[in-house]
């Protein structure tokens, strides 16, 4: 995970690994790095935080593992995930995550 | 939750400043979303007692109020209506910065001259202190208020504003967070007192509760208090009310909302008087039955809501809202208090359907403890007691038909360290499960532990372990790199195609779009009819209630919302799947390549005729696929209703239809508000895919005979149809369609279909006499296939 986020968002970035809830993982965990715009101060586009979550993560719960007919006591298995817009709204400081559905050609062309 | 600092402290010492303790809950998986400091910009404002009160000499609704800070006196101008000697209230000298009462601005208070007389600072609002709405009046301080101490002292506070996570109904109580922050800072928790005094006749003597439908009722407890003094609560519980944001109404009312707040149990009260034969029955609501609640709406109620009812009627809408008529009033003198645990989506869906969402519903719905009915009811018992001088009824009646044994969970090293790859000393995990208030017992290599009756989501081992690695904090968890091999995969061929046809489409000037495979069934057969599709059970709007069986009517609209944005010369394209329902079977869900193009070719074709794009556009695109992934297509007439009669093909491999392309035909066009002429087409990218590696074909060393041909004919006989029979020629390698003439001096209904064609013989130098020979051959048969003639 801190290999990915600093692929993704630079270097430079800090990655903190927090306590999260996602229903498929226990333990879950929110992966954030600190934010590329004010460095960690805290701004708007971090909602003052300084900084951004762009995963949630954590181990596979076990009954999802049963269900996929894996033993969970045999077997242990790492998850993560990370919305495309999301990455993208973040790297492209798109502030409207509505226009990677509404398909106009004038956004559309800024990436193609 | 807001959680006032303040509060907390009645339960835990808290060590740490507010920003370190925030970061702490947020890490741990408590997130502060914000914090709010009460009086950190109350820089000068003080505790002031009013010792006289003079009439203004120059106006009549004002007064000069002189107030003692502690030994010094000030004299202020003011208007305010609810001022009286004795009283503390707070005073703020020039200087300080306070908001407007009456606009909400902030800004500095300046030395004025009121009506002739100088004001040395002013008393001030709750508005003005940033403490609420009212501005009606000065803001009266608790008589004990010290003179002259800083306001912030007295009604300063931190507000850290948690957001609580689904599995976490705990933290919606403030004693949920004290063991949180115990945990975290190693500080214990002091419970509040739950004793109170009690008095007969027992409860058991008057009151009988029966559960009809315990899957939704796991518990009912209840207790009696009689001859309760229902008035305003004293100013400390009021303030506690405010700081979590509720309303304060009265003693009791206010006491169920504090215990709630406190312990995180819903509560609710009845007039007892009013319950019909002493007797409470929780059941489903009868269908039609009918309640008017506490908001004085009659609501009509039905199987799936779970009622509190006397045998008469209902009389509250479980875990949601009480009912008007047995409420408690100015003269209710005994009340009877009910603290239950009621089935989670139950409350959840009533709620709901009710838009009635309360602090008690949102408790109910993520699932509490069913252990906390008794707790909640001593805490309201003792409160009640103590501010609203009730008696308390020896006893709670408890119905518990919910009640489930706890096992202890064992835990090992091995188990922490199987999930988090660390090994921690048990003395350490039995330290920090302790500070959750957990019972722990060791048992040789294994703790057994007994979570806290509040913590139902620790469950399983995993449950357990998270808990460990977020006290211990997962910063605090070293990284490693993945180990082992990760096996080889061979590519799918229908990515891998879908892939090569989206560079393709882009390289060929066309822009990707991507729209939703949700839709509603009108929009569907917007463009024609679509084969019938499958339909959401739950959808969230009726806009995305089916899946898709088409990708016309998508890119369509895609098409008409850009023209409509002013952009001319549109191509776009899209890869994706649509759903096809099968019998006794999974839905198939083939995706397709799908392209439309409108208006003037100019921006993507560097050619640019600034003609509107044809239907030989459309063609072009498929035929470039086609080249480029080597395959053999081929066009034949298209009667799809979809397209313009006589403007539209469908594209054949090996005789099977995998697509097909056209002119829109204008009412559908009409339909998605598309003026001007539309290319669209589509293929199933399953029929694209080719595997199969070119097979090299000796290169003649002999040189290619080039020649054109021009052939006249009716304009019903397709072009494809005279290409494919000029590809049977002999030694004829290749022929290619390069223009379509119809007008003068060609007669009406006539066309010239001009090709060019490529022949070579593999053994030697084919001449120009030979190449005509068989061209003029060709040109025989086809004037007596098709009635062609060489265009003069
Ligand atoms: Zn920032």
């Amino acid at each position: 995970m801190y290999t990915f986020a600093k692929r993704i968002f630079g270097e430079r970035r800090r990655v903190r690994f927090r306590c999260d809830y996602f229903p498929f993982v226990e333990p879950g965990v929110d992966v954030g790095v600190d934010c590329w715009v004010c460095e960690g101060a805290g701004c708007s586009f971090c909602k003052r935080s300084g900084w951004i979550e762009v995963m949630g993560a954590g181990m596979v719960h076990p009954r999802v593992l049963e269900y996929a007919g894996i033993d969970p006591k045999r077997y242990t298995g790492f998850a993560f995930g990370g919305g495309v817009e999301r990455f993208n709204l973040l790297l492209h400081r798109i502030d409207d995550i509505r226009l990677f559905y509404g398909n106009d050609i004038r956004f559309l062309r800024q990436f193609a | 939750m807001k959680v006032s600092l303040n509060w907390l402290r009645e339960y835990v010492r808290l060590t740490l400043p507010a920003e370190e303790l925030a970061h702490k809950l947020t890490m741990a998986g408590d997130e502060v979303e914000s914090i709010q400091r009460i009086g950190s910009d109350w820089d000068g404002v003080v505790v002031a007692e009013v010792v006289r009160i003079d009439p203004h000499p120059n106006a009549d609704r004002l007064v000069l109020v002189t107030v003692d800070l502690g030994g010094r006196q000030q004299t202020i101008v003011t208007g305010a209506p609810n001022l009286a000697v004795g009283q503390r209230v707070p005073f703020a000298p020039v200087g300080t910065p306070l908001i407007d009462g009456a606009t909400g601005e902030r800004k500095t208070l300046k030395l004025a001259k009121i009506r002739g007389i100088e004001s040395a600072g002013m008393v001030c609002s709750a508005k003005e202190l940033g403490l609420g709405d009212d501005h009606s009046g000065i803001l009266i301080l608790p008589a004990d208020a010290p003179v002259g101490a800083p306001l912030a002292d007295v009604l300063g506070d931190t507000i850290f504003d948690l957001k609580t996570t689904p599995n976490r109904p705990d933290l919606l109580s403030m004693l949920g967070v004290a063991w949180e922050v115990s945990a975290l800072t190693g500080q214990p928790v002091q419970p509040p007192p739950f004793d109170h005094p009690v008095s007969q006749p027992p409860i058991a003597e008057r009151v009988t509760v029966r559960i009809e439908d315990p899957d939704l009722c796991g518990r009912y407890s209840a207790a009696l208090v009689r001859g309760v003094r229902i008035g305003q609560s004293p100013e400390w519980l009021q303030k506690r009310l405010q700081a979590a944001g509720m309303r304060p109404i009265n003693t009791v009312v206010d006491v169920t909302n504090y215990v709630m707040l406190e312990l995180g149990q819903p509560m609710h009260a009845f007039d007892a008087a009013t319950i019909a034969h002493n007797t409470i029955v929780v059941r489903r609501a009868r269908d039609g039955e009918r309640l008017t609640t506490l908001d004085g709406v009659a609501r009509e109620l039905d199987r799936s809501m779970l009622v509190i009812a006397d045998p008469d009627r209902a009389i509250a809408l479980a875990g949601v809202m009480g009912g008007i008529d047995t409420e408690v009033t100015e003269q209710t003198t005994d009340v009877l208090l009910e603290s239950a645990n009621f089935h989670n989506y139950t409350i959840r869906r009533t709620a709901n359907r009710l838009r009635m969402r309360s602090e008690a519903s949102l408790r109910f719905e993520k699932g509490i403890s069913p252990e906390l009915t008794i707790p909640a009811l001593q805490r309201a018992c003792r409160l009640l007691a103590e501010i609203a001088g009730g008696q308390i009824a020896a006893g709670f009646v408890d119905e518990y038909p919910g009640r489930a044994p706890v096992e202890p969970r064992p835990l090992t090293s091995a188990d922490v360290e199987r999930v988090l790859g660390i090994t921690w000393p048990l003395e350490r995990i039995e330290s920090i499960f302790r500070s959750l208030g957990a019972e722990v017992r060791r048992d040789g290599e294994r703790l057994l532990i007994t979570p806290p009756y509040w913590r139902r989501d620790l469950n399983l081992t995993e449950d357990l372990v998270e808990e460990i690695a977020r006290i211990i904090g997962y910063d605090e968890l070293p990284a490693t790199h993945l180990r082992g091999e990760i096996p080889a995969t061979p590519p799918d061929p229908l990515l891998v195609t879908s892939e090569r046809l989206r560079d393709l489409m882009v390289a060929a000037g066309l822009q990707e779009v991507i729209t939703y495979p949700l839709v509603s069934r009108e929009f569907l057969n917007r463009a024609g009819p679509a084969p019938e599709p499958i339909a959401l059970l739950n959808p969230m709007t009726m806009d995305q209630s089916v899946l898709r069986t088409s990708l016309r009517p998508s890119l369509l609209k895609t098409l008409a919302e850009n023209v409509r944005r002013q952009e001319d010369g549109l191509a776009i394209f899209e890869v994706g799947s649509i759903y096809l329902p099968r019998e006794s079977d999974l839905p198939d869900e083939p995706p397709l390549l799908a392209f439309a193009l409108t208006g003037p070719r100019g921006r993507s074709s560097w050619l640019g005729t600034n003609e509107p794009y044809d239907f030989f556009d459309g063609k072009g695109i498929v035929e470039a696929i086609a080249e480029r992934l080597r395959v053999a297509l081929d066009f034949t007439r298209s009667t799809d209703p979809f397209y313009h009669p006589g403007r539209a093909a469908e594209v054949r491999r090996e005789g099977d239809v995998i697509g097909t392309l056209g002119e829109v035909a204008p009412d559908i066009c009409a339909a998605f508000d598309l003026a001007g002429r539309v290319v669209y087409g589509e293929l199933y990218v399953r029929a694209l895919v080719n595997e199969t590696l070119p097979v090299y074909q000796p290169v003649s060393r002999y040189p290619d005979v080039v020649q054109d041909v021009a052939l006249v004919v009716d304009e019903a006989v397709e072009a494809e149809k005279i290409r494919a029979a000029l590809a049977s020629g002999r030694f004829v390698q290749e022929v290619r369609l390069f223009d379509v003439y119809r007008g003068e001096p060609l007669p009406a209904g006539k066309k010239s279909l001009a090709f060019t064609l490529r022949f070579r013989a593999p053994d030697r130098t084919l001449t120009e006499d030979e190449v005509s020979r068989i061209r003029n051959g060709l040109v025989e048969r086809l004037a007596r296939q098709f009635g062609a003639s060489l265009r003069g």
